[in-house]
């Protein structure tokens, strides 16, 4: 077992189990000096990224990985090391930086892991001791954590279609429509004029979709109707609500969309 | 601590130029242009900033809090009222489907951009000022207003507040950055912020 901390600067002051503990640690580790070249990294990480301690250690982290070059992660990477504040990347906006694969998977990049990266740059005082600022990735799989998730909100999304939808006509119903007409109402206080998106639930259970459009007067409503959607039925209505001291219109239109 | 009009003027400059920045890497990563200001800065209670932010009508707020350390110790939060984070966590990943709750996955989100909001305020404070910091990662906590600024401690201990407007895809969304300080540290920051005005005259 060598996980390539050996050829760090000091190996004779490391306790004997802590080349162990690093080498099984159950997240990916990578320790990057000053230059951005691998000090180490951890087996995690080089059976994932199906590569060797050989072939990663010494080298400049975006020669060994060149999708990072220009990306968020190098951004990240240097605005971290120049302050030496931690930063967080999470798989919500970044999914997969790493090209990193389950150890029997196939490299394809659908399969990529979902990873959530700490990145972790000395500190004032351990830089004076070190002579140099490393700094420390650590990239978690949390593609378990996303496809959980991602189920928990196809369920949601089921069970608002069970209570938004009419049984016999299968459009929305009365909840749907007052859940709606609120929801816009609150939207276009904030941006009159703005277009709304058709609920995705409607579209799903017919191809045609209910519209709530909502604005402060009711020519924008004309405009804000996409050009790829026939409108089949179209209520114009003037609410008694005001934004801005005008009355706000509303419009109930049902639609067949080609989107 | 007791700033003058001109240290929090001075101040006030300092965060706006670390704003500015987390504007820029907030707008790379939303993919459309992210405005940030920060019109003014403020000292208050703990007791004042809670009242605030229930008349905002935010029983429960979400908190991005980050600790600093060195010259000056300090804990930065970023706070919204639940629901303005998750339209601002809505906005920025682009998700068109309204969030009921900001579940794991989200809270992460939320605790990336707080970070790059505090670290490149925080960043500013230590270029101008000569101070240099360590930070710990982002944690992400919800709860009362009282509960997360830990008002227990003291009601009426002061603390410096920053009042962050986000305006993106015309949609505006409020947020409050405080620094929780200590009185060592507010000693500190006061001389700091003095040596500033005096190497700028």
């Amino acid at each position: 077992m060598n996980s390539g901390l050996s050829n760090g600067s000091s190996p004779s002051t490391l306790p004997v189990w802590l080349d162990w503990v690093l080498y099984n640690t159950q997240s990916g580790l990578v320790l990057l000096d000053a230059d951005m070249r691998i000090v180490f990294a951890n087996k995690w990480f080089l059976l994932r990224a199906r590569l060797l301690a050989e072939q990663v250690n010494g080298g400049a982290l975006l020669d060994v990985f060149p999708v990072l070059k220009g990306g968020h992660f190098e951004r990240a990477l240097v605005k971290a090391m120049r302050s030496g504040f931690p930063a967080l990347m999470s798989q919500t906006l970044h999914p997969s930086p790493f090209p990193l694969c389950a150890p029997a998977g196939p490299r394809v990049n659908d399969s990529l892991l979902r990873q959530s990266i700490h990145i972790v740059p000395m500190g004032p005082t351990d830089v004076a001791a070190a002579g140099q600022r490393y700094t420390l990735i650590q990239i978690t799989d949390v593609s378990p954590t996303v496809a959980r998730e991602r189920l928990l909100k196809a369920h949601a999304d089921r069970m608002s279609d069970l209570v938004h939808i009419d049984a016999l006509m299968e459009i929305g119903n009365r909840r749907f429509f007052d859940e709606s007409i609120a929801v816009r109402v609150a939207t276009q206080q904030q941006a009159p004029g703005r277009r709304c998106v058709p609920p995705a639930a409607a579209v799903r259970s017919w191809g045609w979709s209910c519209w709530i459009l909502t604005a402060s007067s009711s020519s924008m409503i004309s405009t804000a109707i996409p050009r790829e959607t026939v409108v089949y039925r179209r209520w114009p209505m003037c609410s008694s609500r005001y934004a801005a001291g005008r009355a706000i219109w509303w419009h109930v239109m049902v639609a067949k969309s080609w989107w | 601590m007791t700033l003058t009009e001109m240290e929090l003027d001075a101040l006030a400059e300092i965060f706006n130029h670390g704003v500015g920045q987390a504007a820029l890497a907030l707008s790379e990563l939303a993919g459309e242009e992210v405005r940030l200001s920060a019109p003014r800065v403020e000292e208050m209670s703990r007791r004042d900033i809670t009242e605030k932010l229930n008349a905002q009508g935010a029983n429960r707020i979400c908190a991005v809090r980050q600790g600093f350390s060195g010259a000056v110790n300090t804990e930065a939060l970023l706070m919204f009222p639940v629901d303005q984070s998750l339209q601002l966590v809505q906005l920025m990943v682009g998700d068109d489907f309204p969030l009921a709750q900001l579940s794991e996955m989200e809270q992460e989100s939320l605790a990336e951009i707080g970070n790059i909001l505090l670290n490149s305020v925080v960043s500013s404070v230590a270029d101008m000022l000569h101070i240099e910091f360590e930070g710990t990662l982002p944690q992400v906590e919800l709860g009362q207003a009282s509960e997360v600024l830990h008002t227990e401690a003291n009601l009426d201990d002061l603390i410096l507040s920053l009042q962050i407007n986000f305006e993106i895809a015309s949609r505006k969304i409020q947020g409050y950055l405080v620094f929780l300080l200590d009185v060592a540290s507010s000693d500190v920051l006061e001389k700091k912020i003095a040596a500033f005005i005096e190497s700028l005259q």
